[in-house]
């Protein structure tokens, strides 16, 4: 008895040091880092990651690209380069800056990182009245050359011009009439229908960028400074290697954002990054498989991230060695990787404490994991599904006498075309959600689908409805309390959470004590019938 | 006050269950034995044990015509998934004219039927995480004519949960309607507590609720004297050398001709037992350890 009760207190002493692990560094952290524990709201805080891979052949590589920087209705708040093999030198030319990769690549994947917290406030701008100046400094002179290739037919070009706006006086209501013109009279395309741009002037239909350049060029040639901005939408969740691009023009010392295919005139919208202004490409490079890729996120509250990088300088150990050093989409995908210890633990919690059966053991973690990705609704309409087509699947077992392997991808086939035609109809109706269904939350429908079935033979429909209620709640809780972003941030700060979920665990593990649901089926003892 | 009340009557919880009992004395190797009944049977036999005689193990399709052979021979039989639980995939046949075959509640089925069955049990339908499984073809057991009045169609089994080779706690189930004639509880059969000493029915359990009829043949299932009751307290307490498993529970079924024999053993055994005889398993197994020592 003595040595079993030794053994009993041994889980006791591990649970007590695991919590000690975490609790020393989180205090460390809290107390003389001066972690917040609480966050503020925030709005318009942005991170920015610019992700660029190639393929290094252990030759001399050279990448240049733009940056964002600090202009009018936006704010550069910190940035970070991360390169283990190459360096980088930032360098400022005309209304821009730009970075130069450089160094010697050795062979294999590289992966250059640029991620810079971006806050934005809306922009005005303002055409003062009167006609716009005569004469320009040197450095805004070359914004009223024409492209090269125009020279050629300027005569045309200028004869259209006259035609266009000859009636008028002023540059201003020229270019509006040009601006007009280009919005309303000319036909946007996909596809080049000509490269030259009379041609293109003549059938009224044109590209969206080929639009701009004779909107830049017009402009030109009524003697207003014009030229390319580029830049990209800060939406949360936006990843992508699409760069927007419209126009500007010149008028009293300030530059007036155009954009003709969205009828911006002297306006842009607050969530466009900056990144550029001229012509020719965002990035440039010497190297072999390139790509890059941007990735947006928003920041709703002024988070440990941004605590973290604020106050990076601190150089503590737990700050460089922390997850907030990894790049932002290996950051986005840990977020989620951490929460399933947690939802675990919740998993254990109904399992051990409360008594409630569930599919496999931590089907209710991934279930919950599918809910995220699918969003509730959509979420729950498929598990119903998957259920109901369980139990429809043990009829057919009994009238049609399929066999296992053939009856689940049956289910599973079914599921597929449910899920397609769900596809098609909320495109249809315009769900966005139903239509972006992924591959993840179908893996883990289809392991439900084996477990459910299983149970069906083991125990029965009764139980099996039941279990499938059971398996659904725990699955909510760990969705509740998953989707919660505080959770998700403090794990994400206090990584060594995770140690006490072990030590939560392990008196879980060895909790003996009645579950909740067994006062219910041993009802009958508590009510005090005479007992023997 | 409720919880306590639990705790005062000795309930063994399933968390107990499991932390105390089954995780140390059962160890996981020895699962096998029991999981498998094939290997129960012939670890029974070896040890000098009664079972229902085994006519024929089908493994493959191509065995599937010795079933009728079978048949041919004996008439009556029962055809088991080897890996089955739960009372799940138990046909128990009687052979009729021209081929055909009657299960317990009357329904009829055709040669192909019986094949198609076998088949479902090959393929791991009945089977625990759908693995290839083997059908079980055995001797049918003729139930005692005390039993007829309390159990519907099938074959009532005894339970005994046997700790460490002393049996500990017993009751008889009784099969019912609901249950289709199957002895397993969560099925909607009766489990009726045992007096372990004198092998005389107490009171009955049914859905976790008190009963004391049988609610389909109404008679009354206390009192009842289980006859052999010595020795089946003596076969079941053989489990424990027999399989090294410290937590078991035996399931005995009692043949009109053969006497008692055992059916299979279950490492994971359920706790409405004790509602069935409406008493703590915690005491009793408390008190064995103290013997022990
Ligand atoms: N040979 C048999 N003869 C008659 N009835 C049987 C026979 N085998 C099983 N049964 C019936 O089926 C029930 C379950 O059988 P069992 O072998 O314990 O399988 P399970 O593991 O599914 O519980 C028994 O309680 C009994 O009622
Ligand atoms: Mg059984």
């Amino acid at each position: 008895m003595n040595l079993s009760s030794n053994r009993n207190r041994t889980h006791i002493v591990v649970a007590i040091i695991f919590f000690l692990i975490f609790l020393i560094p989180a205090a460390y952290k809290i107390f003389f880092l001066k972690y917040p524990v609480l966050f503020k709201p925030v709005e318009n805080l942005w991170t920015v990651e610019l992700k660029i891979q190639f393929q290094g052949l252990g030759e001399k590589a050279a990448i240049y690209h733009f940056l964002p920087k600090t202009d009018r209705g936006q704010t550069i708040l910190k940035e970070d380069f991360v390169s283990q093999k190459l360096s980088f030198t930032i360098e400022k030319k005309d209304a821009n800056v730009g970075i130069v990769w450089k160094g010697k690549a050795p062979k294999g994947d590289i992966q250059l990182f640029y991620r810079a917290t971006v806050q934005t406030i809306p922009r005005t701008f303002e055409i003062p009245p009167g006609d716009a100046e005569k004469k320009y400094s040197p450095y805004i002179f070359q914004y009223l050359i024409l492209d090269e290739n125009l020279e050629s037919v300027n005569m045309e070009l200028y004869d259209f011009l006259k035609d266009l706006t000859g009636d008028i006086e002023g540059k201003q209501q020229k270019l509006t009439r040009i601006y007009n013109f280009l919005a309303n009279e000319v036909t946007t395309v996909p596809i080049e229908k000509s490269k030259d741009l009379i041609e293109l002037l003549k059938i009224r239909k044109a590209t969206r960028s080929q639009k701009r350049h004779l909107f830049i060029n017009l402009a030109r040639m009524v003697e207003i400074p014009a030229r390319s901005v580029h830049g990209i939408f800060l939406e949360d969740g936006n990843r992508s290697k699409s760069i927007q691009s419209w126009a500007e023009v010149y008028f009293h010392g300030k530059w007036i954002p155009v954009d003709i295919e969205n009828r911006w005139f002297a306006y842009i919208p607050e969530d466009l990054l900056i990144l550029y202004h001229g012509e020719g490409p965002f990035m440039t490079a010497s190297v072999k498989e390139f790509d890059y890729r941007y990735a947006v996120s928003k920041e709703k509250e002024w988070t440990f991230s941004q605590f973290y990088h604020t106050t990076a300088q601190i150089g503590s150990a737990f700050h460089e060695w922390s997850l907030f050093g990894l790049s932002l989409e290996t950051q986005q995908v840990f977020r989620l990787i951490l929460m399933i210890p947690l939802g675990a633990l919740i998993v254990s919690i109904f399992r051990n404490i409360v008594g409630l059966v569930t599919f496999g053991t931590f089907m209710p973690v991934l279930i919950a994991l599918a809910f995220r990705s699918t969003k509730l609704w959509w979420g729950l309409l498929l598990f119903t599904v998957v259920v109901v087509l369980g139990l429809a699947s043990r009829w057919a077992m009994d009238r049609l006498k399929l066999l296992v392997v053939p009856r689940l991808s049956v289910i599973v086939t079914f599921l597929v075309i449910i899920l397609a035609l769900g596809t098609i109809i909320g495109q249809q109706f315009g769900i966005y959600r139903i239509t972006a269904v992924a591959l993840f939350p179908m893996v883990i429908m289809t392991m439900t689908i084996e477990r459910l079935s299983i149970i069906l033979m083991e125990k029965g429909k009764k139980e099996a409805i039941t279990i499938s209620i059971e398996t659904l709640i725990v699955a909510l809780c760990c969705y509740a309390v998953m989707s919660v972003t505080y959770v998700q941030d403090f794990l994400f700060a206090f990584p060594e959470v995770l140690f006490a979920l072990i030590s939560f665990q392990l008196l879980i593990g060895r909790y003996t004590g009645y579950r909740l649901t067994e006062y219910f089926r041993f009802i009958n003892f508590i009510k005090g019938i005479d007992i023997s | 006050m409720w919880p306590n009340r639990l705790k005062k009557l000795g309930v063994l919880g399933i968390n107990k269950r499991n932390a105390m009992y089954l995780l140390p004395l059962n160890e996981r190797k020895y699962y096998p034995l029991v999981d498998d009944k094939l290997r129960t049977k012939k670890l029974a036999v070896k040890n000098g044990l009664n079972v229902p005689h085994l006519y024929t193990v089908i493994r493959y399709h191509h065995q599937m015509n010795e079933v009728f052979n079978v048949a041919d021979q004996y008439g009556q039989f029962v055809i088991k998934p080897s890996m089955g639980s739960g009372g799940e995939g138990i046909l128990v046949l009687e052979k009729q004219t021209q081929g055909k075959f009657a299960r317990a509640d009357g329904q009829i089925l055709s040669q192909e039927d019986i094949s198609y069955y076998i088949s479902g049990i090959l393929a791991g339908l009945y089977s625990l995480g759908g693995q290839e499984d083997k059908a079980l073809v055995e001797y049918k057991v003729q139930s005692l004519d005390i039993f007829d009045a309390i159990s519907y169609q099938g074959v009532p089994d005894v339970r005994i949960i046997v700790y460490k080779g002393v049996p500990v706690m017993a009751m008889l189930r009784l099969p019912t309607k609901e249950s289709n004639g199957k002895a397993n509880l969560h099925h909607g059969a009766i489990g009726a507590g045992i007096d372990l000493h004198e092998g005389i029915t107490l009171h009955g359990v049914h859905h976790d609720r008190f009963i004391t009829h049988h609610p389909d043949t109404g008679n009354c299932i206390e009192g009842i004297q289980i006859p052999y009751w010595k020795d089946i307290l003596k076969i079941s307490s053989r489990s424990y050398e027999m399989t090294r498993l410290g937590f078991v529970g035996v399931d005995v079924v009692i043949d009109r001709m053969k006497g008692p024999m055992i059916l299979e053993l279950n490492a994971r055994p359920g706790l409405s037992i004790q509602l069935a005889n409406r008493s703590g398993l915690s005491k009793r197994l408390e008190s064995i350890d103290s013997v022990d020592e």
